[in-house]
């Protein structure tokens, strides 16, 4: 689907007849757009949503908070100024450049928030939470100084990373964001057992044979990373991150070593729909896929506050 | 050997010491009842025996071993520990809480075995609720929590349990229900038990020994009749008691009175209580 017609079964012929090497079904053009555009671009979404979704859950259960989501430390706010640092200098013509620079902004802000929480031996869940807060609102007024002083072309593509975009990852942020979520799952679902434990209470965990503060260090700086590289590639796609953990919740139960696979896989689908909408529904023009992901998930999150379902 | 040993262990979380020079042994298959005011250091003295608070002096032995050196899944194996109250967030059901008492014992990336499913229905019926395996935590009600706790403790099958005030929030059945359960569990598996409480007629009825704190000290420590009296109390607790015998087991019963000098006016002017 898409501003170039292929029907959903001329488009799998097509794959499949590519994959025995016959290539009748497809003009050229017909090719050329399904494999290095449409094929490339929701596997991309697929990424990026399977990584925010993971992070999501990892930093609900770490933070006790079933608001929490893979922005809350302020990640999504120091990537946005690094990209838009990367933007105004003109990184963006290099590869990865925007992206390094997001990536760049992201790391920062990991290290300042865990620094600043993370005073001594022990990570406080407040303070952590208030932290990210903090340097949340600090990020927003550098991007607002940002946005002030740029230039009216520059602006443009400031905006549409701030709103969230997945057409332009090239293969290279493809492969880097791929390994960070496939290494991060690795990581994260050898403490499933253990988030279970500590969506308990930090105490009860260890009472239960958990060493929480390492978990708690280690699961931090890998749902951080998975984090970071998702985000320095797409910008800034809310609520997946949010929404996708509490439906799998309700759905497969509250278990990590079940919902950690499932939040994965099913983010991964959300937000490859969610942009393959945003790309036709208004066709020929493309809607940020961010504007797609709140309209569906502010009302969803209205209806889980009213039922407290949480 | 002692269960666990206490070694002039002195804890404080910022400046002031909240315990002090607590020194005492717990034989295997004992009751010790853990008693003292509010902030003379009851919880913060659990806290420690079980490792989770590092004391800044003096050191805490299980089994012989600086509890320091050993890794918290091996405390864990060893010492169970019965909340007053658990924040769950996240709708576990009753069935999958106390399978978490099964952790410990379990490797890494490992669902719970056959092995540990029987335990975990043995322990559901020796607290006696199966019927709520499939119920959420948030549809019980508090004694049917603390039940869920205790069936967890013990899906741990630790050798030692500490519980904190866990019979604060219930009626005087499911103290009573609770209560009996750990002393059958004591006298029938040798479990050895350490109870922090407020009711000094609760651990006078079940404790073997008793220690009473007072602001972070040992103040006093022996067999409930040593314990429990008019003086230690009155010391202690600034307020006045009646302690006699209660009359089906012999122990020693308290019964309040009223603050010393308000009571002491009130004799004098003969005045009656207003109500």
């Amino acid at each position: 689907m898409g501003t170039v017609r292929i029907g959903l079964w001329q488009g799998i012929q097509g794959i499949l007849s590519e994959w025995h090497g016959n290539s009748s079904v497809l003009t050229d053009l017909e090719r050329t757009i399904l494999f290095s555009i449409r094929l490339p671009r929701a596997l991309f979404a697929g990424i990026v949503g399977a990584s925010l979704s993971l992070a999501g859950v990892v930093f609900q259960a770490l933070l006790r908070n079933p608001l929490a989501d893979p922005y809350i430390l302020g990640i999504s706010g120091g990537s946005a100024v690094g990209a838009m640092a990367g933007i105004i200098i003109g990184a963006g013509a290099l590869t990865l450049g925007t992206a390094g620079f997001a990536f760049l902004g992201a790391l920062v802000t990991i290290f300042l928030v865990l620094g600043i929480a993370g005073r001594g031996r022990v990570i406080q869940s407040t303070t952590l939470l208030l932290s990210g807060v903090i340097i949340n609102a600090f990020f927003s007024a550098l991007i607002m100084i940002l946005i002030a002083i740029s230039s009216n072309a520059d602006l443009h593509n400031v905006m549409f990373w701030l709103m969230g975009d997945l057409s332009v990852a090239s293969r290279p942020e493809m492969l880097a964001a791929a390994f960070f979520l496939l290494l991060g799952f690795v990581v994260i679902y050898g403490y499933g057992r253990a988030l279970n434990l500590i969506t308990t209470g930090e105490e009860t965990a260890m009472q239960l044979g958990v060493n929480v503060e390492s978990a708690k260090r280690r699961l931090l700086v890998t749902a951080s990373l998975v984090t970071a590289a998702a985000v320095s590639m797409s910008g800034i796609i809310g609520f997946v991150g949010l929404m996708i953990p509490h439906m799998m919740r309700m759905t497969v139960g509250p278990d990590h070593r079940l919902l950690l696979p499932a939040a994965t896989l099913f983010g991964a689908s959300f937000l490859a729909l969610a942009d393959t909408i945003a790309r036709t529904a208004m066709a020929p023009t493309e809607l940020p896929v961010g504007v797609i992901t709140a309209l569906c998930g502010a009302p969803y999150f209205i209806f889980l506050l009213r039922r407290r379902v949480f | 050997m002692k269960t666990v040993r206490a070694d002039e262990v002195g804890f404080r979380y910022t400046d002031a010491w909240v315990l002090r020079d607590v020194s005492f042994g717990i034989e295997p298959g004992e009751v010790i009842g853990i008693i003292g005011p509010n902030g003379s250091g009851k919880t913060t003295l659990l806290k420690a025996l079980d490792g989770i608070l590092a004391p800044q002096e003096g050191q805490v032995l299980l089994e012989g071993v600086d509890i320091r050196t050993l890794r918290r899944s091996a405390i864990a194996r060893s010492i169970a520990v019965v909340p007053q109250e658990v924040p769950f967030i996240f709708p576990f059901r009753v069935e999958e809480i106390v399978a978490m008492g099964r952790s410990p014992h379990m490797g890494r990336l490992t669902f719970e075995g056959r092995r540990d499913l029987e335990i975990v229905r043995e322990v559901m019926a020796t607290t006696g609720i199966e019927t709520l395996a499939d119920r959420r935590i948030f549809d019980l009600s508090g004694g049917e929590r603390q039940l869920v706790w205790v069936a967890r403790a013990l899906a741990q099958q630790p050798r030692i349990m500490l519980l904190d005030e866990f019979t604060a929030f219930l009626d005087i059945r499911h103290q009573i229900v609770l209560f009996e359960l750990i002393r059958r569990l004591n006298e029938e598996k040798g479990l050895t038990v350490v109870v922090v409480t407020h009711d000094m007629n609760l651990a006078s009825q079940y404790a073997h020994r008793i220690i009473l704190l007072n602001g972070g000290r040992i103040h006093a420590l022996g067999r409930p009749g040593e314990i429990i009296t008019e003086s230690n109390l009155k010391e202690v607790y600034k307020a006045d008691v009646l302690v006699d015998s209660n009359p089906i087991t012999g122990l020693p019963r308290v019964t309040l009175i009223g603050h010393p000098s308000e009571r002491g006016s009130r004799l004098e002017t003969g005045a009656a209580p207003q109500l």
